[in-house]
């Protein structure tokens, strides 16, 4: 049966398939950011008056939540840090390789675990200022990293953001795909991944017999300009990627084609979680602990982050404090951290593993029990995230509405009237907490199902993996039902003032 | 060349669009807040103004902002009644949300400035004692 390509569909998919449809979302994108940090940096400093304070927080986490849930890693696909980068591609030497230690998730691992402590420890959320320099270090990091290494180097390797698409995209309902596979056996040229030259330049590839075709930069230094297309920016070759882990969705693929062979096609939303085949640009994800490691963090954060918003978690702090005799909330908040991102996943993996090994009828080191279970718990990670951003989002997805009609009273522009401050939620109060648990028990349900279909992949029998999978879906029954009693409590948001 | 034109405009304008400059009128401002700690729910806050002798200040009108720390939350608005002698009374205030909010009492004196003054405070679930802080 053939899939749904979005590609295929009236008026959207003409507009998906569009060469500029990137980077106009780029540039709308980064319209909006020039704006963050402008109103960051010069405007109020109070974070609900200021476009800096309410759109990266309230209303950019909500969609990207609500694209991944229902569409894809748009997110990426609309990054406004990679339009600097073309021009950083354009004029910087961009010729060194990324180095071989460091071509895993590891350091995205550490770049994670910093943003989550410095969004708490600097209480991000309420300082415009704060949140314009994230935003212009952003900037700048992808601008100076790509400008000096190969390819998407820091989408891949560094960006915290960009884990967060790849890991949840993988629940995500559509995925950049091949259409017919019959088509790619037969294609010489490659274009997906080594990107479209014109004839001429084409052609001194051949003569110059290169084992590898360069991509833009490289070609530049050989000499061989004519890029007319670009392929894939993260190198996953089409044919061999099979998911959306380290898509961006640049779109460049399909427009690489020459086969019009590559579609956006719908999905079952736990394929990509329970497929174990070597897939192009990362490997066996369910072989590989940097990627284990990677999901673990994001579902466990899941918990940690909205914890935050939580009265019992300023008594652990205040505890914490007490324990450790220091008045500093950033060292405070490193330990808690350092326990809730490391100590706990890491303890709790290793209990959960073991008891799945304990009842498995396979001898393997636990080094390859868990990061073949682990992509099972990325959509009751992923329910977490959706359920704590949309709560902000459906509380306060109107706030906008005055904080732009202040922005535009403060330059002169009186048309839209007085700012409406009483504009905020955007569905009943009532909603909320059932909103939020039918999306936690969808994620359970999904981990449930990708779970019990990797057990079932792995063991021998039926019963093998019923009990391989039992400690597995305990784990994630055991974090729905503390997501339910987190969302249940009194949400409280502090940390902005200086005691603990 | 239009497209650093378009950034100069834009800084242009971010830089029209700023903190407004403390006041420096003759009045300064203290509240309290009943229940003690604040919780979530209807307060009752006493304002009171005095000049910088400490003497009362009167005031023509309060209103009374409180907005949290955090974006995503409506703001609360209120008119505080005067009782006399510098004494200004919200009867119910209401905090919406646990956590760090900030009051901008904004005062028109009987001139007719405004003077405005922010006052931080901490507001707990009502359900839960106040582990510590301001």
């Amino acid at each position: 049966m053939s899939r749904i390509d979005l590609l295929r569909v009236p008026l959207l998919g003409p507009f998906l398939g569009w060469r500029h449809t990137r980077t106009l979302l780029q540039a709308l994108c980064l319209g909006l950011a020039v704006l963050i940090i402008l109103d960051g940096l010069f405007g109020p400093q109070l974070a609900p008056r200021n476009l800096a304070g309410t759109l990266p927080w309230v209303h950019w986490r909500g969609f990207v939540v609500l694209a991944l849930l229902i569409a894809g890693n748009l997110f990426c696909m609309a990054c406004p840090f990679m339009l600097p980068r073309r021009l950083a591609k354009r004029f910087g030497p961009a010729r060194w390789s990324w180095p071989a230690p460091l071509r895993s998730k590891w350091v995205a691992v550490a770049a994670l675990i910093l943003f989550f402590w410095a969004y708490e420890a600097f209480a991000l959320w309420s300082s415009p200022w704060l949140t314009a320099w994230v935003a212009l270090s952003y900037f700048a990091l992808a601008f100076v990293i790509d400008g000096f290494f190969k390819g998407a180097s820091f989408c891949r390797h560094l960006c915290p953001i960009g884990q967060f698409h790849f890991v949840n995209s993988m629940v995500s309902p559509t995925e950049v795909a091949v259409r017919d596979p019959d088509v790619c056996a037969s294609c010489e040229t490659l274009d997906c991944i080594r990107g479209r030259y014109d004839p001429e330049t084409a052609a001194a590839h051949r003569s110059k017999q290169l084992a590898r075709p360069p991509d833009a930069a490289s070609g530049r230094a050989l000499g061989l300009e004519g890029l007319v297309q670009g392929g894939c920016e993260l190198a996953l070759f089409q044919p061999r990627k099979g998911g959306n882990a380290d898509c961006t969705f640049c779109l460049e693929c399909i427009h690489a084609c020459p086969h019009d062979n590559v579609g956006i096609v719908l999905r079952s939303p736990v394929q990509e979680l329970i497929a174990d085949e070597k897939r192009s640009g990362t490997g066996r994800i369910p072989r590989r602990l940097d990627w284990a490691a990677l999901i673990l963090l994001l579902t466990f954060a899941a918990w940690v982050n909205a914890l935050g918003m939580t009265e019992p978690v300023f008594r652990l702090q205040a505890w914490i404090a007490s324990w450790a005799g220091t008045g500093s909330r950033q060292f405070v908040l490193a330990l808690y951290f350092v326990f809730g991102l490391i100590g706990l996943p890491f303890l709790v993996t290793l209990l959960t593993a073991s008891a799945s090994r304990a009842l498995s009828s396979l001898h393997e080191p636990l080094t390859r029990t868990i990061p073949a279970y682990a992509p099972a718990l990325v959509p009751v990670g992923f329910a977490m995230w959706t359920a704590h951003y949309l709560f902000h989002f459906l509380v306060g997805g109107l706030t906008i509405v005055p904080v732009v009609q202040e922005y535009l009273r403060d330059l002169g522009i009186a048309a839209t009237g007085p700012p409406r401050w009483g504009a905020g939620a955007l569905v009943p109060e009532s909603w909320l907490l059932p909103i939020e648990i039918v999306i936690l028990q969808g994620g359970l349900l999904l981990t449930l199902v990708a779970g019990h279909r990797i057990a079932s992949r792995r063991e021998p029998d039926r019963r093998s993996a019923g009990r391989a999978f039992l400690p597995w879906a305990v784990l994630a029954t055991l974090l729905t039902g503390a997501g339910i009693w987190l969302l249940t409590q009194p949400m409280e948001m502090r940390g902005t003032f200086e005691a603990l | 060349m239009s497209r650093v034109a378009l950034l100069l405009v834009l800084l242009l304008l971010g830089g029209c669009r700023g903190e407004a400059p403390p006041d420096d009128l003759p009045v300064e401002s203290r509240v309290s807040v009943a229940p003690t700690p604040p919780i979530v729910g209807p307060n009752r806050l006493v304002i009171t103004l005095t000049d910088p002798s400490g003497s009362p200040q009167t005031a023509h009108e309060v209103r009374v902002e409180g907005t949290m720390t955090h974006a995503g939350m409506v703001p609360v608005h209120a008119n505080a009644r005067d009782e006399g002698e510098g004494r200004w009374v919200v009867p119910d205030f209401e905090f919406t949300m646990g956590g760090d909010w900030i009051l901008i009492l904004r005062i028109t004196l009987p001139g007719g400035e405004e003077a405005e003054r922010r006052h931080d405070l901490r507001v707990v679930s009502s359900s839960s004692p106040d582990p510590g802080g301001p």
